[in-house]
Protein backbone atom coordinates (compact mmCIF):
# COMPACT_ATOMS: atom_id res chain seq x y z
CA UNK A 1 0.00 0.00 0.00
CA UNK A 2 1.49 3.32 -1.07
CA UNK A 3 0.71 6.49 0.87
CA UNK A 4 0.31 10.04 -0.45
CA UNK A 5 2.42 13.14 0.10
CA UNK A 6 3.58 14.00 3.59
CA UNK A 7 2.01 11.05 5.39
CA UNK A 8 3.39 7.81 6.75
CA UNK A 9 2.50 4.27 5.75
CA UNK A 10 1.04 3.82 9.22
CA UNK A 11 -2.00 5.84 8.13
CA UNK A 12 -3.16 2.65 6.38
CA UNK A 13 -3.25 0.88 9.74
CA UNK A 14 -6.15 3.04 10.92
CA UNK A 15 -8.74 1.21 8.82
CA UNK A 16 -7.35 -0.60 5.78
CA UNK A 17 -4.73 -3.05 7.07
CA UNK A 18 -7.04 -4.97 9.39
CA UNK A 19 -9.83 -5.21 6.79
CA UNK A 20 -7.52 -6.41 4.03
CA UNK A 21 -5.80 -8.87 6.38
CA UNK A 22 -9.18 -10.25 7.43
CA UNK A 23 -9.97 -10.73 3.74
CA UNK A 24 -6.90 -12.96 3.47
CA UNK A 25 -4.27 -10.62 2.10
CA UNK A 26 -0.76 -10.07 3.40
CA UNK A 27 -0.59 -6.30 3.69
CA UNK A 28 2.68 -4.38 3.38
CA UNK A 29 2.85 -0.69 4.22
CA UNK A 30 5.96 1.46 4.17
CA UNK A 31 7.18 5.02 4.51
CA UNK A 32 8.09 6.78 1.29
CA UNK A 33 11.42 8.57 1.18
CA UNK A 34 11.10 11.75 3.22
CA UNK A 35 9.11 10.05 5.99
CA UNK A 36 11.26 8.70 8.85
CA UNK A 37 12.32 6.06 9.68
CA UNK A 38 12.83 5.78 5.92
CA UNK A 39 15.68 7.92 4.63
CA UNK A 40 15.19 11.65 4.30
CA UNK A 41 17.77 12.64 1.71
CA UNK A 42 18.24 16.39 1.27
CA UNK A 43 16.93 18.20 -1.79
CA UNK A 44 13.91 17.78 -4.00
CA UNK A 45 12.53 14.35 -4.91
CA UNK A 46 10.92 13.29 -8.17
CA UNK A 47 8.09 10.85 -8.77
CA UNK A 48 10.64 8.65 -10.57
CA UNK A 49 12.68 8.48 -7.34
CA UNK A 50 9.71 7.17 -5.40
CA UNK A 51 8.74 4.76 -8.19
CA UNK A 52 12.28 3.35 -8.10
CA UNK A 53 12.14 3.12 -4.29
CA UNK A 54 8.91 1.12 -4.49
CA UNK A 55 10.31 -1.19 -7.18
CA UNK A 56 13.39 -1.71 -5.00
CA UNK A 57 11.23 -2.63 -2.01
CA UNK A 58 9.15 -5.14 -4.00
CA UNK A 59 12.33 -6.74 -5.35
CA UNK A 60 14.04 -6.78 -1.97
CA UNK A 61 11.03 -8.50 -0.44
CA UNK A 62 10.79 -10.87 -3.41
CA UNK A 63 7.03 -10.44 -3.65
CA UNK A 64 6.64 -9.33 -7.28
CA UNK A 65 4.37 -9.33 -9.10
CA UNK A 66 2.05 -7.99 -6.42
CA UNK A 67 -1.13 -5.98 -6.08
CA UNK A 68 -0.69 -2.26 -5.44
CA UNK A 69 -3.06 0.02 -3.59
CA UNK A 70 -2.13 3.70 -3.60
CA UNK A 71 -3.73 7.01 -2.80
CA UNK A 72 -3.03 10.42 -4.33
CA UNK A 73 0.74 10.56 -4.96
CA UNK A 74 0.86 6.88 -3.95
CA UNK A 75 -1.61 6.07 -6.74
CA UNK A 76 0.57 7.94 -9.22
CA UNK A 77 3.54 5.85 -8.04
CA UNK A 78 1.54 2.63 -8.52
CA UNK A 79 0.43 3.53 -12.05
CA UNK A 80 3.92 4.59 -13.13
CA UNK A 81 5.41 1.43 -11.68
CA UNK A 82 2.89 -0.70 -13.58
CA UNK A 83 4.06 0.97 -16.80
CA UNK A 84 7.80 0.86 -16.17
CA UNK A 85 7.99 -2.49 -14.37
CA UNK A 86 4.95 -4.59 -15.37
CA UNK A 87 6.84 -7.65 -14.09
CA UNK A 88 6.33 -6.34 -10.54
CA UNK A 89 2.62 -5.46 -10.67
CA UNK A 90 -0.49 -7.63 -10.86
CA UNK A 91 -3.14 -4.93 -10.61
CA UNK A 92 -3.66 -1.50 -9.02
CA UNK A 93 -6.24 0.29 -6.92
CA UNK A 94 -5.79 4.01 -7.59
CA UNK A 95 -7.51 6.28 -5.09
CA UNK A 96 -7.90 10.06 -5.30
CA UNK A 97 -5.75 10.34 -8.40
CA UNK A 98 -5.70 12.77 -11.31
CA UNK A 99 -4.23 12.36 -14.80
CA UNK A 100 -3.78 16.12 -15.14
CA UNK A 101 -4.38 19.32 -13.20
CA UNK A 102 -7.01 21.91 -14.03
CA UNK A 103 -6.68 25.59 -13.10
CA UNK A 104 -7.77 25.17 -9.48
CA UNK A 105 -5.41 22.24 -8.89
CA UNK A 106 -2.50 24.05 -10.58
CA UNK A 107 -3.18 27.06 -8.37
CA UNK A 108 -3.27 24.81 -5.33
CA UNK A 109 0.08 23.31 -6.19
CA UNK A 110 1.62 26.69 -7.02
CA UNK A 111 0.26 28.18 -3.80
CA UNK A 112 1.75 25.38 -1.71
CA UNK A 113 5.08 25.76 -3.51
CA UNK A 114 5.03 29.53 -2.97
CA UNK A 115 4.34 28.99 0.71
CA UNK A 116 7.19 26.48 1.03
CA UNK A 117 9.58 28.79 -0.86
CA UNK A 118 8.66 31.78 1.29
CA UNK A 119 9.63 29.83 4.42
CA UNK A 120 6.77 31.61 6.17
CA UNK A 121 5.91 29.77 9.38
CA UNK A 122 2.15 29.64 9.64
CA UNK A 123 0.82 29.22 13.17
CA UNK A 124 -0.10 25.58 13.87
CA UNK A 125 -3.77 26.42 14.51
CA UNK A 126 -4.15 28.20 11.18
CA UNK A 127 -2.23 25.53 9.30
CA UNK A 128 -4.41 22.77 10.76
CA UNK A 129 -7.62 24.63 9.84
CA UNK A 130 -6.36 25.18 6.27
CA UNK A 131 -5.58 21.45 6.03
CA UNK A 132 -8.92 20.13 7.21
CA UNK A 133 -10.73 22.25 4.63
CA UNK A 134 -8.60 20.69 1.89
CA UNK A 135 -8.73 17.12 3.17
CA UNK A 136 -12.22 16.45 4.56
CA UNK A 137 -15.76 16.34 3.23
CA UNK A 138 -18.37 18.76 4.66
CA UNK A 139 -19.94 15.86 6.57
CA UNK A 140 -16.73 15.50 8.58
CA UNK A 141 -16.21 19.27 8.81
CA UNK A 142 -19.68 19.72 10.29
CA UNK A 143 -19.16 17.00 12.91
CA UNK A 144 -17.72 18.72 16.00
CA UNK A 145 -16.21 15.57 17.48
CA UNK A 146 -14.68 14.36 14.23
CA UNK A 147 -13.31 17.73 13.17
CA UNK A 148 -11.76 18.40 16.59
CA UNK A 149 -9.87 15.12 16.37
CA UNK A 150 -8.77 15.94 12.84
CA UNK A 151 -7.58 19.41 13.80
CA UNK A 152 -5.45 17.80 16.54
CA UNK A 153 -4.06 15.22 14.13
CA UNK A 154 -3.08 17.87 11.60
CA UNK A 155 -1.51 20.00 14.33
CA UNK A 156 0.50 17.04 15.61
CA UNK A 157 1.60 15.90 12.17
CA UNK A 158 2.84 19.34 11.09
CA UNK A 159 6.44 18.45 11.89
CA UNK A 160 6.23 15.26 9.87
CA UNK A 161 4.81 17.11 6.87
CA UNK A 162 7.52 19.75 7.14
CA UNK A 163 10.28 17.12 7.27
CA UNK A 164 8.93 15.49 4.09
CA UNK A 165 9.85 18.71 2.26
CA UNK A 166 11.57 16.86 -0.58
CA UNK A 167 8.20 15.27 -1.45
CA UNK A 168 6.59 18.68 -1.96
CA UNK A 169 8.64 19.17 -5.11
CA UNK A 170 7.20 16.06 -6.75
CA UNK A 171 5.39 17.10 -9.89
CA UNK A 172 1.76 16.04 -9.59
CA UNK A 173 0.33 18.57 -12.01
CA UNK A 174 1.84 17.56 -15.35
CA UNK A 175 -0.37 15.88 -17.90
CA UNK A 176 0.15 12.11 -17.47
CA UNK A 177 -2.54 10.94 -19.82
CA UNK A 178 -0.04 9.47 -22.30
CA UNK A 179 1.61 7.40 -19.56
CA UNK A 180 -1.70 6.19 -18.19
CA UNK A 181 -2.76 4.94 -21.63
CA UNK A 182 0.16 2.52 -21.35
CA UNK A 183 -0.82 1.00 -17.98
CA UNK A 184 -0.82 -2.72 -18.86
CA UNK A 185 -2.59 -4.17 -15.80
CA UNK A 186 -6.20 -4.12 -14.58
CA UNK A 187 -6.96 -1.12 -12.36
CA UNK A 188 -9.77 0.31 -10.29
CA UNK A 189 -9.94 4.08 -9.78
CA UNK A 190 -11.70 5.17 -6.58
CA UNK A 191 -12.86 8.78 -6.29
CA UNK A 192 -14.17 10.56 -3.22
CA UNK A 193 -17.27 12.64 -3.76
CA UNK A 194 -16.07 15.84 -2.05
CA UNK A 195 -12.36 15.65 -2.84
CA UNK A 196 -11.08 19.15 -3.68
CA UNK A 197 -7.54 17.96 -4.41
CA UNK A 198 -8.60 15.26 -6.89
CA UNK A 199 -12.23 15.99 -7.73
CA UNK A 200 -14.30 13.02 -8.95
CA UNK A 201 -14.49 14.17 -12.58
CA UNK A 202 -10.70 14.26 -12.83
CA UNK A 203 -10.43 10.87 -11.12
CA UNK A 204 -12.98 9.43 -13.59
CA UNK A 205 -10.71 10.61 -16.39
CA UNK A 206 -8.00 8.27 -15.06
CA UNK A 207 -10.41 5.34 -15.35
CA UNK A 208 -11.31 6.34 -18.90
CA UNK A 209 -7.71 6.56 -20.03
CA UNK A 210 -6.28 3.36 -18.54
CA UNK A 211 -7.24 0.59 -20.98
CA UNK A 212 -8.54 -1.87 -18.34
CA UNK A 213 -9.88 0.23 -15.48
CA UNK A 214 -13.22 0.61 -13.74
CA UNK A 215 -14.40 3.48 -11.59
CA UNK A 216 -16.02 3.67 -8.18
CA UNK A 217 -17.10 6.89 -6.48
CA UNK A 218 -17.51 6.85 -2.72
CA UNK A 219 -19.09 9.51 -0.54
CA UNK A 220 -19.34 11.57 1.41
CA UNK A 221 -15.57 11.74 1.52
CA UNK A 222 -12.81 14.25 0.90
CA UNK A 223 -9.22 13.67 -0.19
CA UNK A 224 -8.73 11.24 2.68
CA UNK A 225 -12.00 9.44 2.03
CA UNK A 226 -10.37 6.10 2.93
CA UNK A 227 -10.41 7.39 6.53
CA UNK A 228 -13.84 9.03 6.34
CA UNK A 229 -15.70 6.14 4.66
CA UNK A 230 -13.42 3.19 5.46
CA UNK A 231 -16.04 0.46 5.15
CA UNK A 232 -17.11 1.43 1.64
CA UNK A 233 -13.51 1.93 0.55
CA UNK A 234 -12.35 -1.39 2.00
CA UNK A 235 -15.23 -3.19 0.28
CA UNK A 236 -14.32 -1.58 -3.05
CA UNK A 237 -10.64 -2.52 -2.64
CA UNK A 238 -11.28 -6.11 -1.57
CA UNK A 239 -13.90 -6.72 -4.25
CA UNK A 240 -11.41 -5.64 -6.92
CA UNK A 241 -8.44 -7.53 -5.45
CA UNK A 242 -10.54 -10.69 -5.16
CA UNK A 243 -11.19 -10.51 -8.91
CA UNK A 244 -7.44 -10.61 -9.49
CA UNK A 245 -6.32 -13.27 -7.03
CA UNK B 1 -25.40 39.88 11.30
CA UNK B 2 -25.35 43.67 11.07
CA UNK B 3 -28.84 43.68 9.57
CA UNK B 4 -30.27 41.38 12.22
CA UNK B 5 -28.67 43.27 15.11
CA UNK B 6 -29.94 46.55 13.67
CA UNK B 7 -33.46 45.15 13.37
CA UNK B 8 -33.35 44.31 17.07
CA UNK B 9 -31.73 47.49 18.35
CA UNK B 10 -33.44 49.96 16.00
CA UNK B 11 -36.67 48.39 14.73
CA UNK B 12 -37.77 51.89 13.67
CA UNK B 13 -35.16 51.72 10.92
CA UNK B 14 -35.90 48.27 9.54
CA UNK B 15 -38.85 46.87 7.61
CA UNK B 16 -37.56 43.39 6.90
CA UNK B 17 -34.25 41.60 6.34
CA UNK B 18 -32.76 39.14 3.90
CA UNK B 19 -29.91 37.40 5.73
CA UNK B 20 -27.50 35.46 3.52
CA UNK B 21 -24.80 33.09 4.70
CA UNK B 22 -25.33 33.89 8.37
CA UNK B 23 -24.71 31.78 11.48
CA UNK B 24 -26.19 32.12 14.97
CA UNK B 25 -23.18 30.38 16.50
CA UNK B 26 -19.89 28.77 15.53
CA UNK B 27 -19.25 25.03 15.68
CA UNK B 28 -15.85 23.46 16.41
CA UNK B 29 -14.43 24.00 12.94
CA UNK B 30 -15.61 27.56 12.50
CA UNK B 31 -14.21 28.43 15.98
CA UNK B 32 -10.92 26.77 15.08
CA UNK B 33 -10.74 28.70 11.83
CA UNK B 34 -11.37 32.03 13.57
CA UNK B 35 -8.78 31.20 16.22
CA UNK B 36 -6.28 30.13 13.57
CA UNK B 37 -6.81 33.29 11.56
CA UNK B 38 -6.39 35.39 14.69
CA UNK B 39 -3.15 33.61 15.50
CA UNK B 40 -1.97 34.16 11.95
CA UNK B 41 -2.61 37.90 12.22
CA UNK B 42 -0.86 38.13 15.59
CA UNK B 43 2.10 36.05 14.42
CA UNK B 44 2.98 38.57 11.75
CA UNK B 45 3.69 35.67 9.36
CA UNK B 46 3.05 36.75 5.81
CA UNK B 47 1.65 34.21 3.42
CA UNK B 48 2.60 34.54 -0.24
CA UNK B 49 -0.21 36.18 -2.25
CA UNK B 50 -0.69 33.05 -4.36
CA UNK B 51 -1.23 30.90 -1.28
CA UNK B 52 -3.56 33.41 0.32
CA UNK B 53 -5.64 33.66 -2.86
CA UNK B 54 -5.98 29.94 -3.26
CA UNK B 55 -7.01 29.38 0.36
CA UNK B 56 -9.64 32.11 -0.04
CA UNK B 57 -10.94 30.62 -3.25
CA UNK B 58 -11.08 27.11 -1.76
CA UNK B 59 -12.99 28.42 1.24
CA UNK B 60 -15.34 30.76 -0.61
CA UNK B 61 -16.49 28.84 -3.68
CA UNK B 62 -18.39 25.66 -4.43
CA UNK B 63 -16.86 22.71 -6.25
CA UNK B 64 -18.99 23.72 -9.25
CA UNK B 65 -16.95 26.94 -9.54
CA UNK B 66 -13.63 25.34 -8.58
CA UNK B 67 -14.06 22.81 -11.39
CA UNK B 68 -14.66 25.55 -13.96
CA UNK B 69 -11.25 26.64 -15.30
CA UNK B 70 -12.38 30.01 -16.66
CA UNK B 71 -14.26 30.96 -13.49
CA UNK B 72 -11.54 29.84 -11.12
CA UNK B 73 -8.83 31.75 -13.01
CA UNK B 74 -10.85 34.93 -12.87
CA UNK B 75 -11.56 34.52 -9.17
CA UNK B 76 -7.93 33.79 -8.30
CA UNK B 77 -7.01 37.04 -10.01
CA UNK B 78 -9.72 38.91 -8.16
CA UNK B 79 -8.51 37.58 -4.81
CA UNK B 80 -4.87 38.28 -5.55
CA UNK B 81 -5.71 41.80 -6.64
CA UNK B 82 -7.97 42.48 -3.69
CA UNK B 83 -5.42 41.36 -1.10
CA UNK B 84 -4.61 44.98 -0.35
CA UNK B 85 -8.22 45.91 0.20
CA UNK B 86 -8.69 42.95 2.53
CA UNK B 87 -5.56 43.93 4.41
CA UNK B 88 -6.88 47.48 4.81
CA UNK B 89 -10.07 46.08 6.33
CA UNK B 90 -8.10 44.31 9.08
CA UNK B 91 -10.02 46.17 11.77
CA UNK B 92 -13.03 44.11 10.67
CA UNK B 93 -11.13 40.92 11.47
CA UNK B 94 -11.49 41.68 15.17
CA UNK B 95 -15.29 41.50 14.93
CA UNK B 96 -16.55 38.59 16.98
CA UNK B 97 -18.34 36.19 14.64
CA UNK B 98 -18.13 33.10 16.83
CA UNK B 99 -20.25 33.99 19.89
CA UNK B 100 -23.60 32.34 20.38
CA UNK B 101 -26.19 34.86 19.15
CA UNK B 102 -29.22 32.63 19.23
CA UNK B 103 -30.85 34.67 21.99
CA UNK B 104 -30.31 37.87 20.00
CA UNK B 105 -31.84 36.32 16.90
CA UNK B 106 -34.93 35.30 18.90
CA UNK B 107 -35.57 39.00 19.49
CA UNK B 108 -35.51 40.08 15.84
CA UNK B 109 -38.90 41.84 15.48
CA UNK B 110 -39.23 42.01 11.67
CA UNK B 111 -39.94 39.43 8.97
CA UNK B 112 -36.76 37.84 7.66
CA UNK B 113 -35.65 35.44 5.00
CA UNK B 114 -32.45 33.46 5.54
CA UNK B 115 -30.69 32.29 2.38
CA UNK B 116 -28.22 29.44 2.77
CA UNK B 117 -25.75 28.28 0.13
CA UNK B 118 -25.46 24.51 -0.26
CA UNK B 119 -21.66 24.28 -0.36
CA UNK B 120 -20.86 27.13 2.02
CA UNK B 121 -17.89 26.13 4.21
CA UNK B 122 -17.95 29.31 6.32
CA UNK B 123 -21.68 29.23 7.11
CA UNK B 124 -22.81 25.70 6.29
CA UNK B 125 -26.50 25.33 5.45
CA UNK B 126 -27.45 23.58 8.70
CA UNK B 127 -26.11 26.51 10.75
CA UNK B 128 -27.87 28.95 8.44
CA UNK B 129 -31.14 27.09 8.88
CA UNK B 130 -30.70 27.44 12.65
CA UNK B 131 -30.88 31.23 12.26
CA UNK B 132 -34.17 30.88 10.42
CA UNK B 133 -35.48 28.70 13.27
CA UNK B 134 -34.38 31.20 15.93
CA UNK B 135 -35.96 34.30 14.36
CA UNK B 136 -39.70 34.33 15.15
CA UNK B 137 -40.90 35.34 11.66
CA UNK B 138 -38.39 33.91 9.21
CA UNK B 139 -38.36 31.52 6.30
CA UNK B 140 -35.40 29.67 4.83
CA UNK B 141 -34.27 29.25 1.23
CA UNK B 142 -31.30 27.13 0.22
CA UNK B 143 -29.60 27.76 -3.11
CA UNK B 144 -27.68 24.86 -4.64
CA UNK B 145 -24.19 24.50 -6.14
CA UNK B 146 -22.70 27.56 -4.54
CA UNK B 147 -20.40 28.48 -1.67
CA UNK B 148 -20.00 31.41 0.73
CA UNK B 149 -20.23 33.92 -2.10
CA UNK B 150 -23.30 32.23 -3.59
CA UNK B 151 -24.74 35.62 -4.58
CA UNK B 152 -21.89 35.84 -7.10
CA UNK B 153 -21.96 32.19 -8.15
CA UNK B 154 -25.76 31.88 -8.56
CA UNK B 155 -26.91 35.50 -8.94
CA UNK B 156 -30.18 34.77 -10.74
CA UNK B 157 -31.46 32.32 -8.15
CA UNK B 158 -30.34 34.55 -5.29
CA UNK B 159 -31.87 37.68 -6.83
CA UNK B 160 -35.16 35.85 -7.37
CA UNK B 161 -35.20 34.75 -3.72
CA UNK B 162 -34.44 38.27 -2.53
CA UNK B 163 -36.98 40.00 -4.75
CA UNK B 164 -39.71 37.50 -4.02
CA UNK B 165 -39.27 38.11 -0.30
CA UNK B 166 -39.05 41.88 -0.62
CA UNK B 167 -42.16 41.93 -2.78
CA UNK B 168 -44.07 39.97 -0.11
CA UNK B 169 -43.11 42.55 2.44
CA UNK B 170 -44.49 45.40 0.44
CA UNK B 171 -47.55 44.61 2.50
CA UNK B 172 -45.83 45.91 5.62
CA UNK B 173 -44.77 49.14 3.98
CA UNK B 174 -47.75 51.37 4.77
CA UNK B 175 -46.12 52.47 8.03
CA UNK B 176 -43.11 53.62 6.18
CA UNK B 177 -45.29 55.20 3.58
CA UNK B 178 -47.38 57.02 6.13
CA UNK B 179 -44.23 58.30 7.69
CA UNK B 180 -43.06 59.50 4.30
CA UNK B 181 -46.35 61.28 3.82
CA UNK B 182 -46.07 62.89 7.19
CA UNK B 183 -42.67 64.28 6.31
CA UNK B 184 -44.10 66.08 3.39
CA UNK B 185 -44.70 64.09 0.26
CA UNK B 186 -47.82 65.33 -1.44
CA UNK B 187 -47.53 63.05 -4.42
CA UNK B 188 -48.47 59.84 -2.69
CA UNK B 189 -51.82 59.40 -1.17
CA UNK B 190 -52.93 55.84 -0.69
CA UNK B 191 -51.50 52.92 -2.53
CA UNK B 192 -48.37 51.50 -0.92
CA UNK B 193 -47.67 49.36 -3.98
CA UNK B 194 -46.58 52.30 -6.06
CA UNK B 195 -43.34 54.15 -6.04
CA UNK B 196 -42.57 57.12 -3.95
CA UNK B 197 -39.92 58.12 -6.41
CA UNK B 198 -39.84 58.18 -10.15
CA UNK B 199 -37.17 55.51 -10.23
CA UNK B 200 -39.39 53.01 -8.40
CA UNK B 201 -40.09 51.75 -4.94
CA UNK B 202 -36.80 51.75 -3.06
CA UNK B 203 -36.22 48.16 -2.06
CA UNK B 204 -32.68 48.16 -0.79
CA UNK B 205 -32.10 48.34 2.94
CA UNK B 206 -30.21 51.55 2.43
CA UNK B 207 -33.00 53.20 0.52
CA UNK B 208 -35.50 52.05 3.14
CA UNK B 209 -33.38 53.51 5.88
CA UNK B 210 -33.08 56.87 4.19
CA UNK B 211 -36.78 56.82 3.41
CA UNK B 212 -37.77 56.31 7.02
CA UNK B 213 -35.28 58.58 8.70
Amino acid sequence: MIMGTGAGGNVWTMYQVSALSAAGYEVITFDNRGIPPSDVPPGDYSLADLVADTAGLIEALGIGPCRLVGTSMGAAIAAELAVSRPDLVTCCVLMAMRARADKARKALWAGDRALAASRAQLPAAYDAAAWVFQMLAPTSLNDDVAVSAWLDIFKMSAARRASAGGQDAIDLISDRRETLRAVPVPCRAIAFSHDVICPPHLCAEVAEIIPDCDFVEIGPGGHIGYLECPDEVNTAIIEFLDKHR
Amino acid sequence: MVAAELATSRPDLVTCCVLMAVRARADALRRALSAGERELRCSGARQPAAYDALISVLQMFSPATLNDDAAVSAWLDVYEMSAERRAAARGQDAIDVTSDRRAAFRAVPVPCRVIGFSDDLMCPPHLCAEVAEAIPDCDYVEIGSCGHVGYLERPDEVNTAIIEFLDKNLAVMPDALTRQISIGSEAVTTCPMYPLTESGWPTSARAMASLCS
